[in-house]
């Protein structure tokens, strides 16, 4: 990597991230999304995506809800105890209006282990007796696209074999999750690169390896210098990120620890009112299309976004109501 | 024996709570347990606040050995890191050998999509 700057600004970041890209994020269900990304990617107008993700949440949802998704492949999609399950993949499911390939969780973490080491696979008894094996259930494959046409497509959805080394019975083996583009949102990136993450870091290291272009959104862009005093806390080297943004409230609605809390309340809107096509047209129309980053935060006030703002001690709002009682 | 008329009596209490209250039961001190968002959560919680303060509480989004000062949204959040041994990511959680690490998972039938590890 050379000297340039990696700096760049949130509609060049999703300028970078084309039609029919293979693209994955950091986090987990409603944590560290980078939602700001990805409702400049839906402001785009971006189409045919393929999400490879590990337990998938609400910034999905956008983009699925959006019609910018051609093809999910992850384990899991909702919105924790602020909506059950995700309702515009399952609308767009019913409707065969997208392709879904279902992993379990611990296959989706190996696949981007095996991603992020170069290696082709990883083999795991996980899984196995379920109807995830089930080979009726490669969508991919009976789409037509395990044809190798596409060098990122596995040609087999898992391959199962016997455990040559100590006969420890049947493994799966589970190919590498290789995408084109990662996207991050994190607390701190330094601007040469390096990513420190505080609290949880999901697969957050693995993604970025796993990836041709990794782009990481951040809370905050600080001195490299700080961040390489105590280069134990760090999570990725700086040469495995390409390109930096700064964007504070990046993953809102989702959480970011220690800045900010998940905004149940904008994800129990979202759902009920998502179920529907027309549901999500007017959520689009009212919290995407129309605004920048700068002008969703002046809508979402400052009142809200203080009760969401994060305990510096404790990591989380003790402010945010969560749950009915 | 605690009087009687201390403990909930039928119909002070869901099924819900029964079933939370038993599997608190099951598991006892320094017993390694993967536990999952919902009523699995609450279990344990309960669990480290009687008889087994010392269980070893794995959540599969990376905390290991936590000990949460209030109940998490999810086994993503902040409030899962609290006291824990190591904050890490999902594959440390996933990569633990089974019948070896664990001595128990629970899971709810809330997470319905694929997170059977």
């Amino acid at each position: 990597m050379t000297s340039r700057s990696k700096r760049i600004s949130l509609s060049e970041a999703a300028e970078i991230i084309k039609d029919g890209t293979l693209l994955t994020f950091s986090g987990f269900t409603i944590w560290r999304r980078p939602c700001a990304l990805v409702y400049e990617l839906i402001r785009q107008k971006r189409r045919h995506l393929h999400l490879i993700e590990v337990n998938s949440g609400p910034h999905s949802e956008f983009l699925i809800g959006a019609g910018c998704v051609d093809v999910w492949e992850s384990c899991w999609i909702g919105h924790e105890l602020y909506g059950k399950y995700g309702a515009n993949l399952a609308r767009r499911v019913r409707q065969k209006e997208i392709i879904y390939e279902d992993y379990s969780h611990a296959e989706m973490a190996f696949r981007f282990q095996a991603a992020a080491a170069g290696m082709p696979f990883m083999a795991t008894q996980t899984s196995l007796g379920t109807d995830i094996h089930n080979p009726d259930y490669d969508m991919l494959g009976r789409a037509g696209l395990r044809n190798g046409k596409n060098p990122k497509i596995p040609r087999k959805k898992y391959h199962i074999v016997d455990d040559p080394f100590f006969g420890d019975g049947r493994q799966v083996l589970v190919p590498a999750a290789k995408v084109d583009v990662a996207v991050l949102a994190v607390q701190q990136v330094g601007d040469e690169g390096t990513v420190r993450i505080a609290g949880q870091f999901f697969t957050d290291p693995e993604v970025a390896r796993a990836a041709d272009i990794t782009i990481v959104i951040a809370e905050e862009i600080v001195p490299e210098e700080y961040l390489r005093h105590e280069s134990h806390l760090n999570k990725i080297p700086s040469f495995q990120v390409d390109y930096i943004v700064e964007c504070p409230w990046c993953a809102h609605p989702t959480g970011m620890f220690r800045f900010y809390d998940v905004d149940g309340e904008f994800l129990r809107n979202f759902y009920t009112q998502t179920r529907s096509q027309e549901g999500f047209n007017e959520f689009a129309k009212e919290w995407i299309f129309g605004l920048n980053h700068d002008g969703y935060l002046n809508k979402l006030g400052v009142p809200r976004l203080a009760r969401l703002k994060a305990n510096t001690v404790l990591n989380y709002s003790t402010r945010v109501e969560r749950g009915r009682k | 024996m605690k009087d009687m008329k201390q403990l909930a009596q039928p119909g002070e209490y869901t099924l819900g709570d029964l079933m939370t209250v038993a599997a608190a039961r099951e598991v006892r001190d320094n017993e390694v347990v993967f536990a999952g968002t919902g009523m699995p959560m609450i279990a344990i919680m309960l669990a480290q606040r009687t008889h087994a303060p010392h269980l070893k509480l794995i959540f599969e989004a990376g905390t290991l050995d936590g000990r949460p000062r209030e109940l998490p949204t999810s086994v993503g959040d902040p409030r899962c890191e609290v006291g824990a041994s190591v904050a890490s990511g999902l594959y440390e959680p996933s990569a633990s050998p089974r019948g070896v690490t664990w001595t128990w998972g629970f899971s709810g039938g809330r997470k319905w999509m694929n997170t059977a590890m």
